[in-house]
């Protein structure tokens, strides 16, 4: 390229040497964690392309509903009210009404993204995150094996998507190995709003039991999934006043299920097919008082 | 085999395609996360951009042709970097004009040396990116042209542009402003 003379390439190569040189931290991405982004923005995905034919049906039959009734002697026999049935027996909870809006962001629901304004996307303190979540298993699981198997936390967070932090700890009962998974991210809004938003987060059109504590936080629990037999899983979104979304999962595999994708990349990690407790570790009520507790850190 | 991620239903196709895209993320993180220093020179920021990229990439995934997957890496994190910087501008805006040449003294390397690491980091960022392509990731103009959605004449431009810009922000560095060039 004409633009590049002999002082450029000099520079140049410099540059490229400097680069090439330099010694890089280690590498705190595991694959699950850009998996299960990756997953999340696809559902979301989906989901907006759904809502939206859903839209334009609706639309239609409107439409033909009005211009029916306006027909003389025409009279239109009410629908009956669809009921909603409750995934859980817990006291205080009860089914989330759909949000009171159609309108859906179409890039990424998962995130509160829907709700106008910037979310919050402050530091987190990890380790207060980790012992927490570990005092509040101890008291929901007294009798269980604890211990925190990893965490992250992104000091300078730079999207809205980003998670903030997490932590992972196995629960180690007679039943088998399982695992309690705490992601972080910041919303935009109020915890209704956010919730809201979220309903259908995971695809399933199954509305989410809700329970609203006395500072305001909202908990949001969703019916147990099953894409593995041996391995189900059962999430609780927590949106507390401070804009903090705490996404507290359940999960039928512990650590030791973890096998290891490449021997020269430790953070590539899997799940065989099948593996797991084919349970989940903990019961809807302690999922819950888990997440009660991680809804007082704020 | 597939990955643990939390428990939503996953259908066959989509768990084939979790197993190509985990040979990838596998082959490539590292390669990306360096990219990304390059353009943002910090290794967090950068951490952080080569994930957003590869969350990016998951869901197109099925789509995306494996001999053209390291092309669309450089499009998707190019991208997420320039977002990133679009962001950061709409943050600032209360903030006084910068003036146009910032490089701050490199005290974090053990040699004298002045970094050009860090002269590269006052180089307005797409002019950046198109110098990263281009020189670091040897990319063509031509390459660079479809990963930046732009023409090759633009490539060329901004090149030109960034170079002496580059050589502006070594020269406050090293004392010797190269104004003559």
């Amino acid at each position: 390229m004409s633009s590049v003379d002999a002082e450029d390439e000099k520079l140049l190569a410099q540059l490229r040497a400097e680069v090439h040189s330099q010694a890089p931290p280690p590498v705190h991405t595991l694959l699950d964690d850009v998996v299960r982004r990756g997953r999340r923005r696809l559902r979301a995905r989906r989901m907006a392309a759904t809502l939206g034919v859903v839209a334009v049906v609706a639309g239609v039959g409107v439409t033909t509903a009005v211009l029916r009734d306006n027909l003389p002697g025409n009279q239109l026999v009410a629908s009956p009210p669809t009921s909603v049935t409750s995934t859980t027996g817990l006291s205080g909870w009860s089914a989330a009404a759909p949000p009171s809006t159609s309108k859906r962001d179409s890039t990424d629901c998962s995130n509160g993204v829907t709700v106008p304004g910037e979310p919050k996307v402050d530091p987190v303190d990890v380790t207060a995150l980790s012992g927490t979540l570990l005092k509040a298993l101890t008291k929901a699981a007294p009798t269980a094996n604890l211990r925190i198997t990893r965490d992250t936390a992104s000091n300078q967070p730079i999207s809205s998507n980003s998670v903030l932090a997490s932590t992972w700890a196995d629960v180690i009962d007679s039943g088998g190995g399982g695992s309690v998974y705490v992601e972080v991210h910041g919303f935009s809004g109020t915890p209704a709003q956010a919730a809201d938003s979220e309903q259908y987060v995971g695809g399933v059109c199954t509305a989410p039991q809700r329970k609203t504590l006395a500072d305001g936080t909202i908990m949001q629990l969703y019916a147990e999934t099953k894409y593995d037999p041996g391995h189900p899983a059962q999430a609780l979104r927590v949106y507390t006043p401070a804009h903090r979304l705490y996404i507290v999962t359940a999960e039928g595999f512990s650590s030791a299920d973890w096998t290891q994708v490449n021997k020269d990349d430790p953070g590539a990690v899997a799940v065989p097919e099948g593996a797991g407790r084919h349970s989940l570790p903990l019961t809807e009520s302690q999922l819950t008082a888990v997440g009660e507790r991680i809804a007082t850190l704020g | 085999m597939r990955n643990p991620f939390g428990g939503w239903s996953v259908p066959p196709d989509v768990a084939r395609r979790d197993d190509g895209f985990a040979d990838f993320f596998t082959s490539r993180f590292d390669g990306a996360r360096r990219m990304a220093h390059a353009l943002c020179g910090n290794w967090l920021e950068a951490e952080e951009i080569a994930q957003t990229a590869f969350v990016s990439m998951y869901g197109r995934w099925n789509k995306v042709r494996i001999e053209s997957a390291d092309a669309y890496l450089h499009t998707v994190l190019t991208r997420a970097f320039l977002d990133t910087k679009r962001r950061g501008r709409r943050r600032e805006q209360v903030m006084a004009d910068p003036p146009e040449v910032v490089v701050e003294q490199d005290t974090s390397s053990v040699e004298d040396r002045p970094s050009l690491l860090k002269a590269l980091q006052a180089v307005p960022a797409r002019q950046r990116a198109v110098l990263v392509l281009r020189f670091i990731e040897d990319l063509s103009v031509e390459e660079v042209a479809d990963t930046l959605g732009c023409t090759t004449g633009t490539v060329k431009s901004q090149t030109a542009r960034g170079l002496a810009t580059l050589r502006k922000a070594y020269g406050a560095v090293t004392g010797l402003l190269q104004a003559a060039r």
